[in-house]
């Protein structure tokens, strides 16, 4: 049913392959000539009303002169290293050559490549499309007379923002750095942690009109090859004007169409992307996006925060079942008091029922007209208070919480057991680390709400089977999304609700590191002093 | 279930839902066991066709979905009926039923991997509760309530053990199931340990259920673990758990009438000679909410159907039919020496 709504609204039927359209235009090679004023003339044609493409023109100093050209995108380039590395090696130093090397048309590209220019990143381009690609994306093209061959050079030099802490995932304790816009910064965050030859970086380019680079993050060995072909192979087949964000990308890529879960995590902390990764994870990287996606992804990592893999084990896992318990909550408890206040009273213990009916005799409306009303004040609260300035935010939430708290419950509009309600649900659904799981949690509450004032309980427990069927039935690249509970894999259970002791983590997760499943040693236990070394 | 042995058994009912039933499922399974090693990878109405020939065989194959088809209605009615009887008397039966039909419609469009998974994740939960409940009715348990023992002598133990035996001889479905399990030699043994799982859940329930209220009571109940549930007062703080009981007993029910849905599917599908059994879901569902709707008129009628026709009738289709299969194949050994 959803499936055909959709295909309602993708517009000309929906057909697949018969897209042909402007998306997939194939661009043929044009290639460099050897007359530089060709090039110019091209290049100028290219960047036509591009105010921010400078173009420079100036002479090799050479015997006679050579004529060429650097031109780059003046916003993307540092002009301090360009004028450096390239134009006064050009201009000036030329001199310091051997005397057994002499400048010439011919040889300027060679001796420029090998002897002038003095940036370690540094390539050769040919055709004019490739340059033009190479240019917006920060690099400087140098061509000279008399070779249609081009020097690519990366002098970049944009502004970009600091290393910060990671606003979505905070941490007590664990580190402190976050992804940021920079796609070079955030490779530089993860190979810091994994420092190894076998966590291997694959750049592939998504979209047509803009390309934006995504790297394929892996452990060659541990990560399953099937899942990492099939996310290059699914990575590949999209064809789109452009990847503004890693959401673009998350959606283009995911197994199923239809669900409210989510079916890939994103994280912004290289440390858990570091610690995915060494469970045979694959991470994806958009540059300008500081949100990483992390595949397969199964639904007990939604409850996991990076800080329990740090936290003492005991620790750790008190935490965990608590974040269970608050999850049921966030899911659970609305509808359970519409259920029990309109048809299972008996539930309640009898002073109980009494204060609630007592609380609720004033309301005008039945639980769950005041349940839905509640929760939808909340949730406006709490998009209010994300959209607006942090200054400004907070006066809403002062607002929202005497409209809510007092006045409401004054004005007789809600009773007080039900801002309890509320106020337990919206905390509950704060400790669920993953923003994306917590959105699926609060769609759903609402349909259990509803759910709920139709059947009570039992119509809350069908919905819970429907959505148990539902999440059986996902899998995320092959995963299934229920592992290691359903499918169960025993020993897979060290890391969900509980977490044992790093030492006893001997394997990793069978379904996505079973290339190499053994992490560490079985004797990594604890040691009595004395007795160290000698248990094997 | 533990009211209707009881009213046969009366104190004894507890070993009336183990010991002959017991018996009894163990049979069936080695019987279907025994058919699925010959005909390796084919369901019930595929090799009834090998075994009877076309004619008799599709009869076979029919008359099980009708089978599988009565019995899901039966589940899908007492689901409903236990709902409206105990919470929510007010709404219809269609309700429930309609909505039951639909979940497990799904589970079963989605696939059998899909429901068996639901499974494994419901069962430990499921367990749990029960257990929670015979645990925290302790206090209230009598075990002077078994005395005096075989009081009646043996017949009414026999006459309680039809409803428990044609519940056990639900393994059934495994002729159903076989083809699509990974290794299919270990489901004897499997299949032994689950009838035995099956046979100690039930005779503690019907035990306390028993110890609880004596077997006058448990026999005039009609859901005997749903009172005992209701009963429950530990700490006079942990009570009316009942809608605990309810929760769980819930979730067990949806996946049994999925899987009972999925039988008929699959079933059908084969008998009309389909690819895939999908198109036939939602038709199916629509027929499994009219009957569970309409073909009772009260509860009464439903329960005298389930402890005079159908429990009977069930052991014909669970022992009788699948073991006059195993004996004409048995009986033409070229068909045996064929299908190895």
């Amino acid at each position: 049913m959803f499936k055909q709504l959709l295909k309602k609204f993708m517009g000309f039927g929906g057909k697949k392959g018969s897209g042909q359209g402007r998306a997939s235009q194939p661009q043929e090679k044009r290639p460099l000539s050897a007359n530089i004023d060709k090039n110019l003339q091209a290049l100028r044609e290219t960047f036509d009303l591009c105010g921010d493409v400078i173009f420079r023109e100036f002479k090799l100093n050479a015997e006679p002169p050579i004529r060429a050209f650097v031109t780059y995108v003046g916003t993307l380039c540092d002009e301090e290293r360009a004028g450096e590395h390239v134009m006064k090696a050009l201009m000036h130093e030329t001199t310091a050559l051997p005397a057994n090397v002499r400048l010439t048309q011919g040889s300027a590209l060679e001796i420029v490549q090998n002897r002038l220019v003095t940036l370690t990143e540094l390539n050769t381009s040919s055709d004019l499309l490739e340059v033009t690609k190479h240019m917006v994306n920060g690099k400087l093209a140098l061509v000279i007379d008399g070779s249609a061959t081009a020097i690519i050079a990366g002098v970049p030099g944009w502004e970009n923002r600091a290393i910060e802490e990671p606003d979505s995932e905070p941490s007590v304790r664990g580190p402190r750095d976050g992804f940021v816009e920079n796609l070079t910064t955030n490779l530089a965050t993860i190979r810091r942690r994994v420092k190894t030859s076998r966590l291997k970086v694959e750049n592939i380019e998504v979209g047509v009109l803009s390309k934006q680079t995504v790297s394929v993050l892996y452990i060659k060995g541990i990560a399953s090859d099937k899942i990492v072909a099939e996310v290059k192979e699914r990575i590949k087949r999209i064809k789109v004007d452009n990847i503004i964000d890693s959401g673009l990308l998350q959606e283009f890529i995911m197994d199923e169409e239809i669900t409210v879960f989510p079916l890939i995590q994103t994280t912004e902390r290289p440390d858990k992307t570091a610690a995915s990764l060494l469970e045979g994870r694959v991470a994806l990287i958009v540059d300008t996006t500081p949100m990483t996606l992390l595949v397969p992804a199964t639904f007990i990592t939604f409850l996991q925060a990076a800080e329990d893999s740090y936290n003492e084990a005991f620790y750790a896992t008190f935490i965990r079942l608590l974040r269970f318990v608050a999850l049921n909550i966030a899911l659970l408890l609305p509808a359970l008091y519409i259920a029990i206040t309109t048809y299972h009273q008996e539930m309640l213990p009898a002073k109980l029922l009494n204060s609630i009916a007592e609380a609720r005799s004033g309301v005008p409306f039945p639980a769950f007209v005041e349940a839905i009303l509640m929760e939808l004040t909340f949730e406006l609260l709490r998009e209010a208070g994300t959209r607006l300035p942090k200054n400004v935010g907070q006066a809403v939430s002062t607002v929202g919480g005497l409209v809510i708290g007092q006045a409401a419950v004054q004005a007789g509009v809600v009773s007080s057991a039900m801002v309890v309600v509320v106020a337990l649900t919206a905390v509950a659904s704060f400790t669920i680390p993953n923003i994306s799981a917590s959105f699926s949690i609060r769609i759903l509450r609402f349909s259990l709400m509803i759910l709920a004032a139709i059947m009570g309980a039992p119509g809350i427990m069908l919905g819970l089977m429907f959505i148990l069927f539902h999440l059986c039935g996902l899998r995320s690249f092959g995963v299934p999304y229920l592992s290691p509970f359903a499918p169960l894999s025993p020993s897979d259970l060290k890391d969900t609700f509980i977490r044992v002791p790093w030492w006893a983590m001997i394997t990793r997760p069978r379904l996505f590191g079973a290339k190499e499943p053994v992490r560490q040693e079985t004797d990594n236990g604890p040691v009595k002093p004395g007795e160290g070394g000698g248990s094997s | 279930m533990p009211s209707i042995t009881a009213q046969n058994a009366r104190q004894s009912a507890w070993l009336a839902a183990s010991v002959l039933p017991g018996i009894f499922g163990i049979v069936t399974l080695s019987v279907i066991w025994k058919l699925g090693m010959y005909f390796p990878a084919k369901t019930l109405a595929q090799y009834a066709e090998k075994v009877l020939g076309k004619f008799l065989g599709k009869m076979l194959a029919g008359i099980y979905v009708l089978f599988f088809l009565m019995a899901n209605i039966v589940i899908v009615r007492e689901f409903a009926e236990v709902l409206t009887v105990v919470f929510m008397p007010e709404t219809p039966i269609l309700v429930f039923a309609a909505l039951l039909v639909l979940v497990g419609g799904y589970a079963v469009a989605k696939g059998l991997e899909v429901i068996t998974r639901a499974a494994q994740f419901v069962l430990p939960l499921f367990l749990l509760s029960l257990a929670l409940v015979m645990l925290l009715s302790i206090p209230d348990m009598e075990l002077g309530r078994f005395r005096p023992l075989l009081e009646g002598g043996l017949l009414p133990i026999i006459n309680g053990s039809v409803a428990p035996a044609s519940w056990y001889g639900q393994v059934i479905l495994i002729a159903v199931l076989l083809p699509a399990v990974n290794k299919p030699k270990e489901v004897f043994k499997q299949g032994l340990v689950m009838l035995a799982a099956a046979a100690a859940v039930f005779t503690s329930v019907t035990a306390s259920a028993l110890a609880v209220f004596g077997p006058e009571l448990t026999g005039n109940f009609l859901f005997p673990v749903l009172e005992m549930a209701r009963y429950v007062n530990a700490a006079r703080f942990v009570q009316r758990m009942e809608i605990l009981v309810m929760a769980f007993w819930v979730t067990g029910i949806v996946i049994k009438a999925s899987v009972f849905y999925y039988a008929i599917c699959l079933t059908s599908a084969q008998l009309l000679g389909l690819k895939a059994y999908k198109p036939l879901v939602y038709p199916v569902g629509l027929v499994q909410i009219t009957g569970a709707t309409f073909l009772f008129g009260s509860t009464l009628e439903l329960m005298g159907f389930l402890a005079k026709v159908w429990s009977p009738l069930a052991l014909v289709f669970e022992l009788g039919l699948p073991l006059l299969l195993l004996m004409v194949t048995l009986m033409r050994p070229t068909l045996r020496r064929n299908t190895r």
